[in-house]
Order: structure tokens, then sequence, then C-alpha cells
């Protein structure tokens, strides 16, 4: 018997293994031939065709690749890279000369040349500054956010509980009925409250007599209390509280003044109670700080950072300020960051070798540079090398962004090729067509937007989000090998815009396309036919509903404007479609933009 | 130092005979942990942070001897290795494993950090349902949404199974039948469970076991009975120890600036401080004190500790420093640990052939009737699991290259696994590179955050070798463990559904019903979220804290350390232990420190040292039984009044 078993064992085993590798041979096939048609559409190589029939054999693959390149850090790309060094180089001199002044500067100690050099690299070369939009001291802007809001917090949170107790008063109701529409809260979004349907039947619900409460609805209010409850002040926003109740205690100002004594009251005790004058004060200075121009002593100064330099270098050396050395240390850190890694270093070496042999005379000097460069850390370059290098630099960007552009196109072509053949492509994938809409590339961004269309009401979730993002979270903002803190804020703050434009603007595109999908679909009865268009209605008053509360938003307005007049115009064609649709069905990917 | 551990094979000490232990017995021991034991463990898990694990598997054992002598049928040794065996693995899997990850993941995918990181909505629906889904709301984890991974881990269930005889097996007969390691920690349990079945009388053992147990019950009244019973009662649970510590963080930023201040309220910390080794509770002070309350200020001050802000709570600063500092000291140190590991592995192997103690014959038969398969079926059955986990893992992230997979799989894992299985033969510990499948996310370039749940087949199965061992020295048959196993996992699987759904449906999980969990999911969350970040951003926190640098120097304290303590003669546990409590809490680490100078000090030379250090671990397992019971106590109190009162929602 035993015997037996163990036969029966090594048959099975060695049949699935067979089975297994036989499978995992063909993926690892499958998967080298997705890898060499990327390398062939992307570098513009002979056989486009072919590795458009590799895609056509598996589109939904061939999605998630292009996809995988398109997200991938222009600095991992090779071109990129090469790109990147050279750029460094054409800079390297001033770099190498303002490098040491600044570093003077941090130590109070420069002479009359370096003011110079720095000048003109002031002139030259500016980090990108922050967006003023954003604000310059989080800790505080938020914990102002919730002084204000704790006014309100201490009527509701008693009437919340009273209302959960089944215990209130008309007042209290009023007041909750009042705070709740005040309110946007992020927090309660697990509990469907921005969905405009379940805060107006909240509302409706705070407006019936209490005891008809169901049990559901209590604990959406049950939300609403943890929600308060979770709004006391972190240790960063205390400090920064108590930095700003110090200051103000200082001031002329009667209403600063007695909001100084407020505030560390309320630190003490988390209890607030302001006058109409003193919570507009705290306003105001709420909405400074959010546009970066406040009074506090650390942000009331000038924004721009290279002013602020060009002021300091005007001064006797001084003793400098927090905020001027930490001026002084993001243009270090910037400049630092100017300096080659080892694989630029390696691409350069790469380059050096390349040119050694070229026809050029002036990439064969270049060579030569490059190679002293690589062993003294030194290179200077004559106007006509820096023409050749820009001129070489802008080719690889070109041809960088060229491949980009086709993955982009890949996705597009293929997101209708699985829709047609009715395969899925996962959500989580369709939320990163939707995230790269924030590419710099318009050619990108317009196939990617083409690919969104064709999947359909399947990416009117990903667009609604794309136009809710209003600013990039503070956590993502960091410091990497290439950029420093205030550069990856100016950039992924542009393209986050980028994104929400271009996700209002296909909302609108995307209404037409649901809309024209509908009217072409035949429906076997008029009971689908009715099913289909409450769910038609009910994503168009979706898009409808964010559209509208974006109208007047600085960055998405115009777009949203536009997009809702569509939407508006679809809604209403929706009762104009005669009851009998067309002969034949469509899918919503048949057509493209 | 090391021959301390090193207890050579004496074949004295192998079992003649092996029998059956698998029965009746096992059964209803499985489900008394399952619907007695695992209800309060899920719960104190939720509380305190901890489990009742081996301290309710001890109990469960003393009370079927004990049943089993009252009826005249004395349990055999294997029987209560079975038992022991079925207890832990129930516990295990139905507290800790299965759907305790649905009630992670849920908090997971609704958490602030997940928001905030942007990683919520990435989420695949094979590994929780989107954030908006109804399953949340419901509070159900049988609702459709979660039936992708329902598929998944029922998958993973019956091919894991396979598993049993595979590479750890394989293993053990090569490390064990044919190179006669010595694996000097598998006699402790079996030694334990030997001196069960053999006991008659009540002895000393019971003695120490009762006054752990009378010490967790008072405590465990005060610490978890009390805001336990109150919440049942009142709104807010009344709390007479704040649950798990007190911060004093902020208190003290002007004197000891980013250093986290918390003093632990747990009494567990003294009996740790016990049963630990001495030099290792003294390593792990003296880490803790120069890691965290003098080198923290220095760093702060030098400018390495940049995110740190006066303000900043104990979990704040905790956070702040390891991103700036300790993340990558902590990486460091490890792969320092790793290196040592194997020169220890080389300069064990070299001892026992100048000793004579390698044999080099060919492979010996397996003992008559221990219940083994032929290796190479192992092996077989080795390559079909794997096999299949790369097919699901490349189903499930189909943009990760294969080859890597195929490498992990059939390079990686058994070159680790083999050398682990050694250093286990013959030291009692493993070795391991740390962090190498998060790197290979990363220089890969991987884009995703799928890649984090995947099934990736990337393991060590050193310790199963030494687990066979164990099972032989028990005298147990091999297929009694392999049909325990099976049962137990059918049962885990009910007990886990049944008892999260009901703590899930009684309330939001964290919530401030479970102090422990409200306060330490949070951080877990944004930890995992950092890790994340590494393959959605490329411009990651997580990258950000990766201090080459740092790195170095942990490597190089590791190195630097380890030879010269060698070379002074200096237990080298001291330094692990230095490596404990750098970035550990050093306010913690000073109870310990106490508790270990009483313990050989006063307790050693007052029972004699060899009987202090039989004590302790007893006492151990008695605090965190008595402690356990009254969880129990609490979480049925909790249930009853759940099922009988009428609430409005």
């Amino acid at each position: 018997m035993k015997k037996l078993l163990i036969t029966i064992g090594y048959v099975a085993g060695a049949a699935w293994c067979l089975f297994a590798f036989i499978w995992i041979g063909h993926e690892v096939i499958e998967q080298h031939s997705l890898n060499v048609a990327f390398e062939i559409v992307q570098h513009g190589a002979e056989g486009k065709v072919r590795a458009y029939e590799t895609f056509r054999k598996a589109p939904v693959d061939a999605v998630l690749y292009a996809l995988q390149d398109l997200q991938q850090e222009p600095q991992r790309d090779r071109r990129m890279k090469l790109a990147t060094a050279l750029d460094k180089l054409m800079g390297w001199k001033t770099r190498q000369q303002v490098l040491p002044v600044l570093k003077g500067i941090e130590k109070h100690n420069r002479t009359e040349a370096q003011r110079v050099a720095l000048l003109k690299f002031i002139e030259e070369y500016a980090p990108p500054r922050a967006p003023e939009t954003d604000s310059k001291n989080p800790a505080l802007s938020s914990a102002l956010d919730k002084v204000l809001g704790w006014e309100v917090g201490t009527v509701s949170l008693p009437a919340l509980r009273d209302i959960i107790e089944f215990n209130i008063t008309e007042p209290q109701r009023q007041a909750v009925i009042e705070f709740l529409r005040e309110r946007d809260q992020p927090s309660a979004r697990t509990f469907h409250l921005d969905e405009p349907a379940a805060r107006k039947r909240l509302f409706a619900l705070l407006d019936r007599p209490a005891v008809e409460f169901a049990p559901d609805e209590v604990r959406v209010l049950k939300a609403y209390v943890s929600y308060l409850e979770k709004r006391s002040l972190t240790g960063a926003e205390k400090a920064a509280l108590s930095a700003l109740a110090g200051e103000w205690g200082k001031s002329d100002v009667a209403t600063r003044k007695a909001l100084a004594a407020k505030l560390l009251d309320f630190l003490k005790k988390p209890e607030i109670k302001l006058s109409e004058e003193e919570r507009t004060e705290l306003l105001k200075h709420a909405r400074e700080l959010k546009r970066g121009s406040t009074g506090t002593a650390e942000t009331r100064r000038k924004n721009s950072t290279d002013e602020k330099l060009a002021e300091l270098l005007k001064v006797p050396a001084v003793e400098l300020s927090f905020r001027d050395t930490r001026i002084v240390s993001i243009y270090v850190s910037y400049l630092e960051k100017r300096g080659l890694s080892y694989s630029e270093r390696r691409a350069l070496a790469g380059l050096a070798a390349e040119w050694k042999t070229a026809d050029n005379p002036v990439k064969r000097g270049l060579a030569g540079k490059f190679a002293t460069f690589l062993k003294t850390r030194d290179i200077t370059v004559t106007e006509e090398e820096k023409a050749v290098l820009e001129e070489f630099v802008a080719e690889l960007k070109l041809d960088y962004d060229r491949g980009r552009q086709v993955c982009a196109e890949v996705v597009r072509d293929m997101s209708k090729e699985a829709m047609d053949r009715n395969l899925v492509i996962p959500s989580v994938y369709v939320g990163d067509i939707s995230r790269l809409l924030r590419s710099k590339d318009a050619k990108v961004r317009e196939s990617l937007g083409a690919a969104l269309l064709a999947l359909g009401a399947r990416s009117l979730k990903w667009l609604i989000l794309g136009i809710q993002r209003e600013k990039v979270s503070e956590v993502l903002i960091s410091e990497t090998a290439e950029k420093t803190k205030e550069e990856q804020q100016a950039e992924m703050t542009e393209m986050n815009n980028i994104r929400r434009q271009e996700s209002a603007k296909l909302l609108g595109d995307l209404a037409g396309r649901l809309c024209d999908s509908f009217a072409k679909t035949r429906f076997p009865s008029a009971v689908e036919r009715a099913a289909a268009e409450k769910e038609l209605r009910r994503q168009l008053e979706s898009a409808r509903a964010v559209l509208e509360r974006y109208v007047g938003d600085r960055v998405v307005g115009e777009e949203a404007a536009r997009s809702l007049a569509a939407v508006d115009r679809h809604l209403a064609s929706l009762t104009e479609l005669p009851r009998s649709g067309p002969t034949q069905s469509e899918g919503t990917g048949s057509t493209s933009r | 130092m090391q021959q301390d551990y090193l207890r050579y094979r004496r074949e004295e000490d192998e079992p003649k005979l092996y029998e059956e232990g698998f029965g009746w017995k096992a059964i209803l021991g499985g489900l008394f942990v399952g619907f007695l034991i695992v209800p309060g463990s899920m719960y104190m898990g939720l509380m305190l942070g901890g489990s009742l694990g081996d301290a309710a598997v001890w109990v469960t054992l003393i009370l079927f001897i004990e049943i089993s002598r009252r009826c005249r049928l004395p349990l055999k040794k294997q029987e209560i290795f079975i038992i022991y065996s079925v207890a832990g693995g129930v516990l295990g899997m139905a507290g800790g494993g299965f759907f305790a990850g649905f009630i992670s993941t849920q908090y997971f995918v609704q958490s602030e950090a997940a928001q905030m990181f942007e990683i919520a909505e990435r989420i695949p629906i094979w590994v929780a349902p989107p954030p908006d889904s109804e399953a949340y709301q419901l509070r159900s984890l049988l609702h459709r949404d979660w039936w992708p991974q329902l598929t998944l881990m029922g998958i993973g269930l019956v091919w894991g199974r396979l598993s049993f005889y595979s590479l750890g097996y394989a293993l053990f007969r090569l490390t064990s039948d044919v190179e006669r390691l010595p694996f000097p920690m598998a006699p402790i349990s079996a030694q334990g469970i030997t001196a069960l079945a053999e006991s008659e009388k009540e002895t000393w053992r019971w003695q120490c076991f009762s006054i752990g147990s009378t010490i967790g019950l008072a405590f465990g009244a005060l610490y978890v009975g009390v805001p336990t019973l109150t919440g049942i009662v009142f709104n807010r649970p009344l709390t007479i120890i704040p649950v798990p510590w007190v911060d004093y963080t902020t208190n003290f930023q002007n004197i000891l600036p980013a250093v986290p201040v918390v003093v632990g309220t747990n009494i567990g910390v003294i009996l740790v401080g016990f049963v630990l080794p001495f030099w290792m509770i003294m390593g792990s002070f003296t880490g803790a004190v120069l890691g965290q309350l003098i080198l923290n200020p220095i760093l702060y001050h030098a400018g390495m500790l940049k995110r740190w802000q006066p303000g900043m709570d104990f979990i704040s600063t905790g956070i702040s420093n390891s991103l700036d500092f300790w993340m990558s000291f902590g990486i460091g140190s490890a792969v320092g640990c790793a290196f040592i590991g194997f020169y220890e592995l080389a300069r064990s192997y070299a001892k026992a052939r100048k000793e004579g103690k390698v044999r080099k014959t060919r492979m010996l038969p397996a003992p008559e009737g221990r219940g083994d398969l032929p290796v190479p079926l192992a092996l077989l059955f080795f390559v079909a699991q794997t096999a299949f986990t790369i097919m699901l893992c490349h189903y499930l992230v189909p943009k990760f290259p294969i080859w890597i997979l195929l490498v992990f799989a059939f390079g990686y894992t058994p070159f680790i696994s083999y050398v682990s299985a050694r250093l286990i033969g013959l030291t009692g510990s493993g070795v391991g590179f740390p962090y190498i499948k998060e790197a290979t996310f990363i220089l890969t370039g991987y884009k995703g955050i799928d890649i984090w749940y995947a099934p990736i087949p990337l393991g060590d199965a050193g310790g199963s070798s030494q687990y066979f061992r164990t099972v032989e020295l028990t005298g147990t048959k091999f297929t009694s463990v392999f049909w325990a196993s099976t049962f137990e996992i059918p049962l885990a699987l009910f007990c886990s559904l049944l008892f999260w759904s009901i703590l899930w449906k009684m309330g939001e999980i964290p919530s401030s019903a479970y102090p422990y969990a409200n306060m330490m999911w949070p951080m877990n969350a944004t930890m995992s979220c950092l890790w994340m970040t590494a393959t959605t951003t490329g411009n990651a926190l997580f990258l950000q804290a990766i201090k080459p640098e740092v790195m170095g120097y942990g490597l190089l304290y590791v190195m630097v350390a380890y030879p010269i303590l060698t070379l002074l003669g200096a237990p080298t546990l001291f330094l692990w232990g230095t490596i404990r409590g750098l970035g550990g809490n050093s306010f913690e680490a000073f109870f310990e420190v106490i508790a270990a100078f009483v313990g050989r000090y006063y307790f050693s030379k007052r029972f004699g040292e060899r009987q202090w250090f039989q004590y302790t671990p007893i006492v151990a397992a008695g605090y965190g039984c008595g402690i356990g019971l009254i969880s129990m106590v609490c979480i049925a109190i909790k249930l009853i009044y759940s099922a009988v009162s009428q609430l409005p929602f």
C-alpha cells in the first residue's frame, strides 16, 4: 500500500512539474518577447509590425508592461542618465565656483570675488522654488484649521453624542446641521459621506425626530463623532501654535494679544471661544499662511529664495538667522546634487569611448575632456562644444520622449484591443493610466486620455479621483538623490495640476462617450434599457457633482466648467433618446478619441 | 561561549520506538484551544499586543494530562507531543493567521497612512476590497468583495500541505540522518514534553507555574480586566494602569531632544529580564542607553535626526528617528550578523571536521517506523509546490520578471535553507540576508503595490529540520504530525472566521476599546507604507531613509565589536543584546536590567543558579497563563453582554 502511494506521489508530482514548467517556460518566452517588442518600438528600430503582433497576443500584459515603462523615473533610463550627466557638465565650472561661495556664506566668511560669482550664479541657475500656494508652515496651518473648527466642534460633539443617545434639542440639531454643511471631511470617506446622496441622507435624518434613527444612521453619526475626537492637536501643531502665541503675545495689536492668551489657554485645556473679531483675525492669518505670505517670524520674509540670497550678499557678513541658513543650505544641496553619480560617470565614460573615434573633431575633443574630467573632476567647455553637447542632449531627450510616446500609444491601442475582445484590465492599472495623465508630454497625455476613454465607465472613478486630488501629499515630497525637496515639490505640484486639468477635460469627453455608447446599444428589453439608463444617469450625476464643485477652482475651473456644460448637455439629451436602439450592439471601447 | 550551547548528539538519546500520537485526544485538545483559548488570545493581542501563545499550550497540556489521569487513561509521550503541536498550531493559525490578516488588511486599506501615501487606491482586489467597499461598512468577512482573498487562501492551504514533506524534511534527512549534526536546541521542547509525560506527582514545576499564574491573574485583573469590564458598562473604559505605556517624551524634550521617553506598564518586562540570558540583557541595556539616551541627542545636534521636532510623542519620535538613522543602522548591523553567521558556520564546520564529528558516510536508511518518505519524493514535492507558487505569483503580478522568481525559488531558497539548517544543527540559530526581497523589488524598478503582497517563492526551510528533529526525539511518527497538522487547518479556519467575525461585528478594529492596536497599528501602517512607496513614487521616504553611510556604521559596529569581544573572551551574547537594544526603548531596558541583576545576584544565590534558570521560564509561562485567563474571562463576559443586550447599532 505504502509503495503504491509513493508511486502515485512520484507520478502525480512529476506530471504536475512537467505541466508547470511548460507553462512557466511559455510565460518566460512571452515575457521576453514583450520586452524585446518594447525595445523595438521604443527605439524606432524596424519590426514594429511584428512587435505589435506580439502585443496583440497578450493585450492586457502589453498594457501593463507599457505602464511599467511609463512609470519609470527618467534617471533609470540610459539616455536620460547621459543627458543629465552632460547637463551637469555644462554647468560644472559655475558650480565649482559657486559651491565654495555658498559654503562660505554658511560659515559667514566670504570675499568680494565670491559675491560676484554667486550673483552670476543666481542669474543663471535659480533652483526651483516651492509653489506659492503651498503653506510654508504646514503644522501651524493645520493647527489653526483645527482651532477654528474647534469652536464648532465643541458645540457639535456633545450634540452628536446626544443625537446618538436620542436626546437632542432643536438648537443643537441646527448646530450640527450647520457644522456638517460647513465641513468637508476626508476621514469620513469610508462612510461615503462625500457622496452627495449620503450627505443628503444625513441632513434628512437630522431634520427628522430623533427617535426614528435607524442603526446604520446612528453609525454614520458615530463616524462623525470619532472624526471630531481625532481633531486634537499633534505635537508639531502644538509647538507651532505655541510659537505663534509667543509671537503674538508681543504684538501691539490688541486682537492678536488676546488671541495669544486664548491660544495658550487652549494648549493647556482644549476649549476655546472666539469673538467674531478674533475669529476673523485667525481666519485671515490661516489664509495668509496657506498663500505663503504670512506674518510669522519665520515665514514673513520674502518667499523668493534667490532674491533673499542677493539681499544677503549686499550686507556685510552677519550672524545668519535660521531662515537664512536654510535658504543657503537649499542652494548648497541643490548644487551638490549637480555632482555626477556613479552611473552617470559610467555613462560619460561610455560616451567618451564612443566619441574618441567620431568624425566630428569637436566630439573627439570632448571625448578627451570627458576622460580628463573623470580623473581630475575639472572641465571647461567652450561655446562650440557647448552647442554640440546641447544638440546631443536634445537628441537624447527627444529619443527618450519618443519612447514614452510610443509606450503611451501601446497603452491606447492595446486598451482598445482588450475592450474589443472583452478582456479585463484590472482596475488598479486603469488607476495607473489616470495617474500618468500628469505627464508633461502632451502626446503622451493624448494617448493615455484616448485609452481612458476607450475603457469607458471603468475610468470614471479614477478621473473623479484625479480632479479631487487638490494637492500633493506632504509625505510624498522628499529629497532624492537627484533633486532637492523644493525641486521635487515644484515638479510634483505642477504635474498634479496637469493631471487635474486633464481629468476634468476627459470627464466631459467620457460623458459624451458613455451617452453615445448607450444610444447605439440595442437592449433586449425595456427593463434592461431602463436599468442601463439608470446606471448611466448615476454615473453622469456623480461626474456632474464633482465638476460643479470645481467650477470655481483656480487650477481646473476652466476645464471643469466646459466639461460640466458637456455633461449637462448629455444628461438633457438622455431623455430625448428614442426608446428603441439601433440594430447592432456596440461596446464603449469601439471608437477612439 | 559557544560550547555552552553545543551539546553533542548521543546515540543513547535516540528513540528506539516510534508511535502514533494523533487520535481523539488530540482532536479534543484542538477543539478546546480553538473554541476556548483562541478568542481570549485574539482579544489579548488587540488589547496588549501579545498572545496567549505558549501559556495556553501548556495550560491545555496540563489540563489534558490531569483529565486523562483522573480517567485512568494516561497520555503517552507521543500523544502529549501531538496535543502540544495541535494546540500551538490552532492557536497560531486561528489567532494570528488566516482571518487576522483580513482584519489587519481592512484597517490598512482604510488607514490614514494608506490615504496619505496614496496607497489605498492601488491595493489590488486580490489583497483587499477597495476602500469604498460595502464589506467594510457591513464589517463582514464573507462579503463577496473578500472572495478573491478567500480563494487565494484556500488554494494556499491545499498546496501548503505539500510543504510538510518538502525541503525542510529533505534537509533534516541530510543534516540529521547523514551528517548527524547535534541540533542543540531541539531537545528543549522534547524534554519538556518528556518531563510532563513522566511526572506522576505535583512537583516544583507546579509551584512555579502557580506563582506565575497568581501574579498574572492579579495584575491582569487591573491591567486588562478593569478597562474591559468598565468599557462594557460605561461609554469610555476606566483605565487604572495606562495601557501599554505612559509617554513622557514631550515632557523631557528640552533635556533629552529626540529621545523617546516612555515607561512600559506591563510587568511582563520584568519576567523577560529574569528569563533572558544575563549578558543579553546587559547588552540590551547598554545598547538602549547608548543608542537612545545618549546617541539620539548627539545625532540631533549633529543634524542627522532632521525630522524630529519638539512636541512629537513617542510614536512620532520613534518613526522619525528610525527614518533618519536607526532603520539604516539596523540594516547594516543585520547584514553584519549574517556575515558573522556564515563565519560561525564555517568555523563550526572546520572544528567539527577537526574533531571528527562530521560523518562522510552515505545516507543512512531511515529508522524503521518513523514515518519517512523517500528523499527524492520530498524534493519532488518541493519542486511541485514551488512551481505552483511561481505560477500563482506570475498570475497575480504578471509584470515581475519570472527569472527572478526562478532564481529565488530554486537558487536562493535551497542555498540559504541548507546553510541555515546546518547552522541550526550546529549552534541552534540560523542565518539569513536581511531585506533581500525588498532590495530586489526596488532594484528591478518594479512599479506597483501588488508585489508586496505577492507570494514570492523565497524562504528559509532551515527551521523545519529542527522541528523534525524534535519530533524524532519524542518518538512520534512523522505521519502523526502530518495528520495532526491536516486536522488543525479546517478547525483553525473555522475558529478564525467565527471569532474574528464576532470581534469585528462588535466594533471597529482597532478602536479605543483595544488600546494596543489603537496605538500600534497606525504606526505599523505608516512603516508598511514607507516600504511600499519605494515601488510607487520612486522618490519614496524609504529610499531617502536608506543611507548607505549609516548602514556602513551598523555593519562596522558589528564587524568591529565581534572580534573585540571574542578576543577579550567576553560573551558574544552581549553584542547581540546591544543590537537588540540600540533601536529599543531605554526605559523598558532599565526594568529588564534590574530584573536581570535581582535574578543573578539574589534569586540565583538563594535557589541555586541551575534551579533558578529552570524556574524562570515556568514562572513566565504561568504569568502569561494568568493574564491570558483574565483576558479569556473578560472576552467571555463581553461576548455574552453583546449577545444578550439590545443595541440600537
